[in-house]
């Protein structure tokens, strides 16, 4: 049975006991202040930077995997349905671009031609964007599907971003805010869990996606 | 490092940064006194930190001495962990054959007085009961709290905290505290 006096009295030891502890921490820390002991290292901030990756990946990942998953799969099927629209409609609907490829009368069939050289354009643009990475920074995984390359890249502290790079469409900006990167504005949302950038250069649409950082993204843009 | 959290407001994120300014160092101190190597000491801290941000709700003022106890704590506990798991420190087993309840101090409530010699007989409880102790006395956490805190079952929690009472019934009586 808890004896609710001796739980008082517990409670007193306990608080003064913390009080007391507390003050000669106090002390102690800034006795380390006025020795100037340094007994930080940048190793520290990444051990913990890389603890609340794990700790908030393992929380939010079952919410920002799906919200960056369903936008890839928006972009890609926005790509193919964009590929399959008749020229004339989708002049109506869309900004004119500078057209990246132009037609090569030697091939047999203009639309795998275009494919083709679509990809070569693809690939050219994502050897230029490996190569041009910031220090720290390496790809690790290329794919191409629906006429985008879809780039995943990590730094130092394991942070995943995807790249989608794709001919330049014109896209929605609503809720995005405007920021200039290199003289040129890029769009950028930022959530709580994620963080999107959409950036349009050399008639090419670049779309990074991120679980944390925002900086990360246009880190890699600026390189762009 | 802070952009990677997730704070419920600016006054909650401007807390949590100052508290890791202001006592990352004596953190890293204390873990490196129980660790003896640096890398560890980094690991504990910042293992601590994650518990901290945890419970950041439990901090009210980040100056105050019953806050930097209470972020000690935890970085200690959590050097002991680490030293635990590399087989130099073994924390007693969970069993409860030795708590025993008969541990009355009433005698002492009634002098209604905290001395600096009780308060001596408290440093002689081991880290592993005193942490547990202080935390559900100083700190009002509940026992799933501190078995999440410490990363201990619910019922360790309650073995360390009767055998915490029991050692300080023992300590208070040989002091001469209380009768019997």
């Amino acid at each position: 049975m808890v004896n609710r006096a001796d739980e008082r009295f517990y409670k007193e030891l306990a608080e003064a006991y913390a009080k007391r502890s507390g003050e000669n921490l106090l002390n102690e820390l800034a006795e380390l202040k006025r020795e100037n002991i340094q007994l930080r290292s940048p190793g520290l901030d990444r051990k913990i930077k890389n603890k609340v990756i794990g700790y908030r990946f393992f929380n939010y990942s079952k919410i920002a995997l799906p919200l960056v998953a369903s936008f890839l799969i928006a972009v890609l099927i926005y790509a193919n349905f964009k590929e399959t629209v008749p020229q004339s409609s989708s002049e109506s609907m869309f900004i004119p671009t500078t057209p990246m490829i132009a037609v090569n009368p030697n091939k047999k069939s203009g639309f795998s031609s275009n494919t083709e050289q679509l990809r070569d354009t693809l690939e050219n643009k994502i050897e230029l964007i490996s190569a041009s990475l910031p220090t720290g920074y390496s790809v690790s995984g290329v794919d191409y599907d629906h006429g985008a390359a879809i780039m995943e890249i990590e730094n130092e502290q394991n942070n995943r971003i995807i790249l989608v790079t794709e001919l330049y469409h014109e896209y929605v900006k609503e809720g995005f805010s405007a920021l200039t990167v290199n003289d040129t504005t890029a769009y950028i949302l930022v959530k709580n869990d994620y963080c999107l950038l959409k950036y349009a250069k050399d008639d090419m649409l670049y779309t990074l996606s991120g679980l944390y950082e925002y900086g990360d993204l246009i880190e890699i843009i600026e390189n762009i | 490092m802070l952009v990677f959290l997730t704070f419920t407001s600016e006054d909650e994120k401007r807390k949590f940064e100052r508290l890791f300014d202001k006592y990352q160092r004596l953190l890293m101190h204390k873990a490196y006194g129980i660790l003896g190597d640096y890398a560890l000491a980094e690991d504990a801290v910042s293992e601590a930190y994650i518990r901290i941000y945890k419970n950041l709700q439990k901090i009210e003022d980040i100056d105050s001495p019953r806050t930097v106890s209470f972020v000690v704590t935890i970085v200690k506990n959590t050097a002991l962990t680490i030293l635990e798991k590399r087989k130099k420190y073994v924390l007693p087993p969970d069993d409860l054959e030795d708590v025993n309840d008969g541990a009355d101090i009433e005698g002492m409530v009634l002098s209604g007085v905290i001395t600096e010699e009780m308060l001596k007989l408290v440093d002689e409880l081991k880290e592993d009961l005193r942490a547990p102790f202080l935390l559900k006395y100083a700190h009002d956490l509940s026992h799933k709290q501190i078995a999440a805190l410490l990363q201990i079952s619910e019922n360790n929690v309650t073995v360390r905290i009767h055998r915490a009472k029991n050692k300080l019934a023992q300590l208070f009586r040989e002091a001469g505290y209380i009768n019997g």
